[in-house]
């Protein structure tokens, strides 16, 4: 069966960031330079020309544009300008786009004005939710006095159950996908399953696909960085979630478990997210050369979560009674609420997808690589 | 034999009496002294008869080596010179030169090649090849004892020059020509000037209207004084040789004569037409050429969408390579039966650079590229590919060992064009196309009649063919004609109008004297020998070169006596038309012609010296 070629695709892909994609020329340099690439796992040239051909079904069902970890080598060997790594950044948005459910991500990635619209829209809904909400029961503390403790505890519950429906959705496209394109990941036994876990276990907590090697990182490589977010975001994650669930239990004293580890994770995230805005500031390499909104979405909204936090942290700690920190807290809560919401509509849709597609890529046998991204 | 010489000239000391011959084995800096052991060669020659001094040299062809010949000119009387080296190609001309500085006549020298007849070849066995580079340079010595001195051939040439064809090559010829203060001919055989020039649309690499240009070279061809423009006549034949051809022409109804000393041939090249149903061809509302599709497109107006012959273009395809770089057993063959195996060079760039016109001006209609390779050759070409690309073109490489097809539209497909794309890790693809776009190629003018009259070498791409590829590449083997443009070749605009100056300045420089200076060794004629048999003229490929003249019987001697008054047919020779192939030579019977400068008494000495050896 010929392919019947489509040129729409390749404009599609190109409005999500992809602006110099049409200067390629197929000639491989991308693929041979990228650490990344090898076997079956061939990127980023064949997926251009998966592109270019307009062949969408292929794209979806592929997992290398969640393998690729941007360090920009394919984009500064290209010998046309044609920007492969930024080729491959907006198949991610495209993909979040087309995994999605409402049309929301594909409007945010493509117009910055839909982007700033969107979220500043969503932001004063959210407020208008938590600042209407009067739940019969209301926790005493000064601090919640413009916003509800149960309000937020309310709207919280109902925005998780919203996005689990949706991201839920969109994950599950995005594996029926995979599954219809490699139905030979069905037939693997348990001790594949296995294997692939323990491997992607590996590779989540330690990136080491993505780690220089012994001499050559720097406490701001973009290997170091991630870490630092991730285990940052994760920590967070944790505290929140358990401050949430137990906070009867656990109370709000700065040495309590929640609390210290919400600290700590807030540090890391706050020097990750804060090396990483500098790098991209700087266009420190090939990776970070190129930002789109979205980038700055992320970062913008991790800095500003993290530091209103800890701000939050201080003004309950030294007991500052002022008006202004309740209006923080509004922004903090309304901010982390939208990032919540948004996961799987933004950059942070990776999270979700990037684990599953190793976990395919090593439960088909995917080598790691000899060498690591620099 | 006006001019050429004879045995027993007053040349210092060459009568064939008193022969006194210097031998001279290089060493060639160990490529020749490493096999062959020169000390011997030299002292076995110095005890042959006639030679006078017998020396060897590390590097005869230096400065010092060529004194050393002078010096023995001067001091021993030498006479005849023969030296034994290199290629004659490669340093013949250097010791003939050396023989003229010494005072003698150049052609009282023999080259003897003991470097890749002898030590390339026979590195193995060093006493053989000494013994066969002795067996050379002995018949060298022989042939040396009977040279006679030669002066080379003078003609008078006419200093006009003639230029078939005025298209951009011809118009830029006849104007260079003109500018050398040479009075010039220029035949177009259309109803005005310019050539392909007026069918085409922009040109590259300037964007520039052809038509535009043509004009310009047209009014600064009609500026020139000394420009005779001859339009819509027919070319009825061209003969004669150098400095002294003619052309004759029919012009309305009328014939005329043009007598010129130098032809500038720029007789232009033909579009390929693609056979029946070649690539879907035949259907020209959906199949169009590159020159049609050219032609049209400056005059479409723009829009959102590529409009052609009433329908909506929304899928514009390129093929490329359609006519040329065709393959045997894949494509079919031509009428000769061979296939276009060359590379038309302008296809590409052109194909590009109407993509990317297409691309600017009708933003909604998207290009497809179907290639071999991308040939963007020339400067500025590239920009082309590169630009195509940026404003979104789409690029495939089809694969060579099947040629593309086309499927017509059917049911909710359009037209497509289907082949295996090798960029596409040889997947099967199939390329919309509203409109495929043919980049046919180019190829040779029919110029049969041309060809035949002048006997000009055709290559085996049907092209008229240079004398040499690299040193004479606007020259053809015929004296006196020269090659503008894509006559010759597959060329650009810009590379046609470079080569018609370059022939320009090569029909100038050889009419910049009154005479013309050729190489002497042509056939002469012992005019008493012939019996008018005419058997050589069946040999002779140089139209005219012999011919059959009448001469009264009387003091004829080897012919039968006949009545008295009567006149016998004999040979005559037109020096400045033989080529010295000497095909003539070896089907005399008689032995009335000889070759000056190889005489067969010449050949039996060396081949009597070889068997002594």
């Amino acid at each position: 069966m010929s392919i019947l070629v489509d040129a729409n695709l390749i404009r599609e892909i190109r409005s999500y960031g992809a602006f110099d994609i049409s200067a390629c020329f197929q000639c491989g340099n991308c693929s041979a330079v990228c650490p990344l690439s090898a076997g079956e796992a061939s990127f980023p040239r064949k997926m251009i020309r998966l592109g270019q051909l307009g062949m969408e079904d292929e794209l979806l069902s592929r997992q290398e544009m969640w393998l690729c970890y941007n360090c920009g080598e394919c984009t500064s060997t290209c010998p046309r300008q044609a920007g492969p790594g930024e080729y491959m950044a907006a198949l991610r948005r495209w993909a979040v786009g087309r995994f999605e459910s409402t049309g929301l991500s594909a409007w945010m990635f493509r117009s910055p004005v839909a982007a700033l619209a969107g979220t500043l829209g969503l932001a004063l809904v959210l407020a208008g939710l938590l600042l209407t909400a009067r739940p019969r029961h209301d926790f005493p503390d000064w601090i919640f006095k413009l916003v509800p403790y149960d309000a937020i505890h309310l709207v919280g519950m109902v925005l998780g159950g919203v996005l689990a429906l949706g991201l839920g959705a969109s994950v599950l496209r995005f594996v029926l996908r995979a599954l219809k394109a490699r139905p030979g990941l069905l037939k693997k036994g348990w001790k594949e399953h296995r294997a692939a876990a323990l491997a992607l276990h590996h590779e989540l907590w330690t990136m080491r696909r993505q780690r220089p090697e012994a001499g050559q990182g720097s406490w701001n490589s973009p290997w170091a960085v991630h870490l630092a977010v991730l285990f940052g975001f994760f920590g967070l994650l944790a505290a929140t979630t358990s401050d949430f669930l137990f906070i009867f239990l656990l109370g709000t004293k700065i040495y309590w478990p929640a609390r210290v580890l919400g600290t700590v994770s807030g540090l890391a995230l706050m020097a990750g997210v804060s090396a990483a805005i500098l790098r991209r500031w700087r266009g420190a390499d090939a990776g970070v050369r190129h930002s789109h909104l979205s980038d700055w979405w992320l970062l913008a909204f991790l800095w500003v979560l993290g530091f209103t936090g800890f701000w939050l942290e201080a003004a309950v700690t030294f007991r500052w009674t002022a008006p202004l920190h309740s209006w923080v807290l509004l922004l903090h809560t309304v901010m982390a609420m939208e990032l919540v919401l948004l996961a799987g509509s933004t950059k942070l849709a990776h999270a979700f997808y990037r684990p599953l597609s190793l976990y395919f890529h090593f439960l088909s046998g995917g080598e790691s690589p000899s060498r690591p991204c620099a | 034999m006006n001019g050429t010489g004879r045995p027993g000239d007053n040349q210092l000391g060459e009568s064939t009496g008193d022969v006194r011959v210097g031998v001279y084995v290089c060493h060639c800096g160990g490529n020749i002294s490493d096999v062959v052991d020169v000390k011997a060669l030299a002292g076995l020659m110095a005890e042959y008869p006639h030679v006078a001094v017998a020396k060897e040299y590390p590097f005869m062809c230096s400065d010092p080596g060529q004194e050393i010949i002078l010096e023995d000119i001067r001091a021993n009387r030498v006479n005849r010179v023969v030296v034994a080296s290199c290629s004659p190609t490669l340093h013949e001309t250097t010791f003939r030169r050396a023989l003229q500085r010494g005072g003698l006549n150049p052609y009282l020298y023999e080259h003897v090649n003991i470097r890749e007849q002898v030590s390339w070849v026979h590195k193995d066995d060093h006493a053989a090849a000494t013994r066969k580079a002795l067996a050379l340079v002995r018949a060298g010595v022989e042939k040396a004892t009977r040279l006679d001195p030669l002066e080379a051939l003078r003609v008078k040439a006419e200093r006009r020059v003639a230029v078939i064809g005025g298209g951009p090559a011809g118009m830029s010829a006849a104007l260079a020509l003109a500018g050398a203060g040479l009075p010039v001919d220029l035949f177009e055989k259309g109803p005005a000037l310019g050539g392909r020039l007026l069918e085409m649309g922009r040109v590259f690499p300037t964007g520039e209207e052809a038509t535009a240009l043509a004009r310009r070279l047209a009014e600064d061809v009609a500026a020139q004084g000394s420009i005779r423009v001859h339009l819509g006549g027919e070319i009825t034949r061209v003969d004669g040789y150098v400095g002294n051809f003619e052309v004759r022409v029919e012009e309305g109804g009328s014939q005329a004569r043009v007598k010129a000393g130098a032809l500038v041939l720029a007789t232009g090249f033909d579009h390929y037409l693609p056979g029946a149903g070649e690539f879907g061809s035949g259907d020209a509302a959906r199949v169009a050429t590159l020159p049609e599709f050219q032609k049209a497109l400056g005059s479409l107006p723009a829009g959102k969408v590529l409009r052609w012959r009433g329908r909506e273009i929304r899928h514009l395809a390129f093929l490329h390579c359609v006519g040329s770089r065709q393959a045997e057993g894949l494509n079919p063959p031509q009428a000769d039966g061979k296939v276009n195996d060359y590379c038309s060079r302008v296809c590409c760039t052109a194909a590009l650079h109407a993509a990317s016109q297409v691309l600017d001006r009708f933003p909604g209609t998207q290009v497809y590229d179907c290639h071999k390779d991308i040939r963007t050759y020339g400067r500025g070409h590239e920009a082309y590919y590169e630009d195509a690309a940026k404003k979104g073109a789409l690029f495939f490489r089809y694969a060579e060992d099947a040629l593309p097809e086309y499927l017509p539209a059917s049911g909710l497909l359009p037209a497509r064009l289907k082949f295996r794309d090798v960029l596409t890790w040889m997947e099967e693809v199939e390329v919309p196309a509203d409109l495929l776009v043919l980049a046919t190629g180019v190829v040779p003018r029919a110029i049969k009649g041309l060809v035949e009259s002048l006997k000009l070498p055709v290559g085996a791409d049907r092209f008229l063919q240079e004398a040499h590829p690299k040193l004479r590449p606007v020259e053809v083997a015929n004296n006196g004609i020269f090659l503008a443009g894509t006559c010759q070749a597959p060329m650009t605009l810009d590379e046609a109008c470079a080569a018609a100056g370059a022939a320009a300045a090569k029909a100038a420089q050889l009419l910049s004297q009154a005479e013309i200076s050729l190489d002497p060794f042509v056939v002469e004629l012992k005019a008493e020998r012939c019996t008018g048999c005419g058997k050589c003229l069946e040999e002779c490929s140089y139209s005219g070169a012999l011919k059959l003249v009448d001469r009264p019987l009387a003091g004829l001697g080897a012919t039968p006596p006949g009545p008295e008054g009567l006149s016998a047919a004999v040979i005559a020779v037109n020096e400045a038309l033989c080529k010295g192939c000497g095909a003539c030579v070896a089907v005399c019977e008689p032995r009335a012609l000889e070759l000056a400068g190889w005489h067969l008494d010449q050949f039996e000495a060396m081949a009597g010296a070889i068997a002594a050896s």
